[in-house]
C-alpha cells in the first residue's frame, strides 16, 4: 500500500467526510423520569412482528398500518408480501400490542403477520417481516416469537446487524424452554424473558447473557382476540413490556442509538447497583 | 427400522414423560400436511385421541406448531387458544396444558402435550428433553426410508448382491477381487 493511499473503510474518518455525531447526554444519576418520565411514544414507529393484531380490541388502539407475510413459490424469494388491514388469527399480536399500548398510548403501530397457516419455510417467513419493519423505518420492533431452528442463522445475524446500525430497536422473547432460539440468541437485540415482578414500568438485568432482560410475564392479565382478557404466562408478554418503554424513551430522546437504550435501561433496572 | 418400532419408541417416550410429572395424559401429535394427526399417548384419554387429526390454525397444539414456542397453560378454560370441542372429542377435558414442539430441520414437525402434570420446577426442562428424543426418533426413521429407498434400487441391489458374495470368500481371492475393483476405476478415470 503506498503513502497516501488508505485502507478499506478509512475514508469514512477523512477530514472532509467525518460529520458531527449527537451522542445521549446522560444526566447522573440517570432517573425515569429523565428517561421516559410521562412520554407517551408519540411519533414512534412500532411493529409487532406477530399473528396479526386485532386493531378492533379496545386495549389495542388504532393501527396505523400492517403486511402480511406469507410463503409463495411464486413471490420473489419465496415469499408473498401483502399490505393492508388483517385480523389476529391466534390473538397472541393482539395481546402484545395491548401490553405496548398501555405503557405507549401514543406509539404508532404496525403489524407485521408472519404467524398463520405457513407451517412450512417459516424461518423465511419470519426473516421476511424482520426485514420489511427494518426497511420501513420502525423504530422499535417486537418481536414474541422466536425459532429453534438453525437454518437461516446466517440471514437473521445479518438482519440483526443492519438493525443494530439503522438505530432499530429489536425487542425479542426468547423461546420458553432452557435451549438456544433465534435471533433472540444474539447480542445486538434486546432479549427478554418473563421475572415475578408486577410493575410494567419496572425490569431487571441479567449480569450473564444471552438473556439480558427480565420484565413482567407471570400470571399477567393479556388482552385476547374475542375474550376480552387473559391471563397468561410467557416471555411473548415480558418483551412488550420493554418494547413499550424503549418506545417512550425513543420519543424522548431521538435519535438514540440502540447502545444507548441499553445503557440507559441497564442503570435502570431494579438489580442496579448505586 | 420398521414403523411399528418407531411407534413404540414414541409411545415409550410419552409413558416415561407422564410418568416423570405424575401428568394424567401425554401425547405426541406430527404435522400433515396442513393438520396435526395424534400419533401415540398414554393416560387419560389415550386411546381416543390416538389418529385425531386437528387442524393446525386452532388450538394449544396449533398455537404451539405455528408459534414455535413452549407454553404452560394453567387453566385452559380462560385461554382463547384451547380447543374445547376437539378436548370434548377425547373424553378428558384437562385443566392444565404444557405443549412443546418437536424440532425438526426447519422449524417444528409436531407438538408434545401433557395434561395435567403435578407440581415441578424441572417441567420445561423435562419436556424439551422428551421432545428432543421424539424428534431423533423421527430423524432416524427418515434416514432409515432414505436408505431403505437408495437400496430399492435395482443397480445398487445388484452392487449389495456382488459385496456380499464377495465377503463371504477367502482372503486372497478376496484381495484379488479388490485389485480387479480397483483396476476397473482406475481405468474408468
Amino acid at each position: 500500500m503506498s503513502t497516501g493511499e488508505l485502507p478499506a473503510w478509512s475514508e469514512a474518518f477523512t477530514a472532509d467526510r467525518l460529520t458531527t455525531v449527537h451522542p445521549l447526554r446522560l444526566p447522573a444519576p440517570i432517573t425515569r423520569e429523565w428517561a421516559w418520565g410521562a412520554g407517551t411514544g408519540a411519533g414512534v414507529r412500532v411493529a409487532v412482528v406477530d399473528s396479526g393484531i386485532d386493531a378492533g380490541h379496545p386495549a389495542v388502539g388504532p393501527v396505523q398500518g400492517g403486511v402480511v407475510i406469507e410463503p409463495d413459490a411464486d413471490g420473489a424469494d419465496g415469499i408473498r408480501i401483502t399490505p393492508g388491514p388483517h385480523d389476529d388469527l391466534y390473538g397472541h399480536g393482539t395481546a402484545c400490542a395491548a401490553i405496548i399500548r398501555a405503557l405507549a398510548p401514543e406509539r404508532e403501530l404496525y403489524s407485521v403477520r408472519v404467524l398463520g397457516s405457513a407451517l412450512t419455510g417459516r424461518g423465511r417467513v419470519f426473516a421476511a417481516g424482520l426485514r420489511w419493519a427494518i426497511e420501513n423505518g420502525m423504530d422499535v420492533v417486537n418481536l414474541s416469537l422466536s425459532t429453534r431452528s438453525r437454518a437461516n442463522l446466517e440471514t437473521f445475524y445479518e438482519l440483526v446487524d443492519e438493525a443494530v446500525f439503522h438505530n432499530v430497536m429489536l425487542v425479542c422473547a426468547v423461546n420458553n424452554v432452557p435451549a438456544p432460539s433465534y435471533p433472540s440468541q444474539f447480542a445486538g437485540v434486546f432479549s427478554v424473558a418473563a421475572y415475578q415482578g408486577r410493575d410494567p414500568e419496572h425490569f431487571v438485568v441479567n449480569p450473564r447473557p444471552p438473556v439480558e432482560f427480565g420484565a413482567p410475564g407471570i400470571d399477567v392479565e393479556v388482552a385476547w382476540t374475542g375474550r376480552g382478557t387473559i391471563v397468561a404466562t410467557g416471555n411473548s408478554f415480558a418483551a412488550p413490556h420493554l418494547a413499550g418503554l424503549l418506545a417512550r424513551i425513543v420519543g424522548r430522546h431521538r435519535p438514540i442509538t440502540t447502545g444507548e437504550a441499553k445503557a440507559v435501561l441497564r442503570a435502570l433496572a431494579d438489580n442496579a447497583g448505586t | 427400522m420398521t414403523t411399528t418400532a418407531h411407534i413404540e419408541l414414541l409411545a415409550g417416550i410419552v409413558a416415561a414423560t407422564r410418568e416423570r410429572l405424575g401428568a394424567a395424559a401425554c401425547s405426541v401429535a406430527l404435522l400433515d400436511g396442513s393438520e396435526l394427526e395424534f400419533r401415540v399417548a398414554s393416560g387419560a384419554g389415550a386411546d381416543e385421541v390416538v389418529g385425531l387429526r386437528i387442524p393446525t390454525d386452532r388450538g394449544i397444539a396449533g398455537w404451539v406448531v405455528a408459534s414455535g414456542d413452549t407454553i404452560a397453560i394453567a387453566d385452559v378454560d380462560v385461554d382463547a387458544r384451547f380447543d374445547r370441542v376437539t378436548a370434548e372429542r377425547t373424553g378428558y377435558l384437562p385443566t392444565s396444558i404444557l405443549a412443546t414442539p418437536i424440532e425438526g430441520d426447519d422449524g417444528p414437525v409436531g407438538v408434545l402435550e401433557v395434561l395435567d402434570r403435578e407440581p415441578d420446577p424441572r417441567d420445561l426442562q423435562v419436556v424439551a428433553d422428551a421432545a428432543r428424543q421424539v424428534a431423533l426418533v423421527l430423524d432416524l426413521v427418515a434416514r432409515s426410508g432414505q436408505i431403505d429407498d437408495v437400496l430399492s434400487d435395482p443397480g445398487v441391489a445388484e452392487l449389495v448382491g456382488l459385496v456380499r458374495r464377495l465377503g463371504s470368500m477367502d482372503a486372497p481371492r478376496r484381495t484379488l477381487a479388490a485389485r480387479l475393483l480397483t483396476a476397473v476405476v482406475e481405468c474408468d478415470r
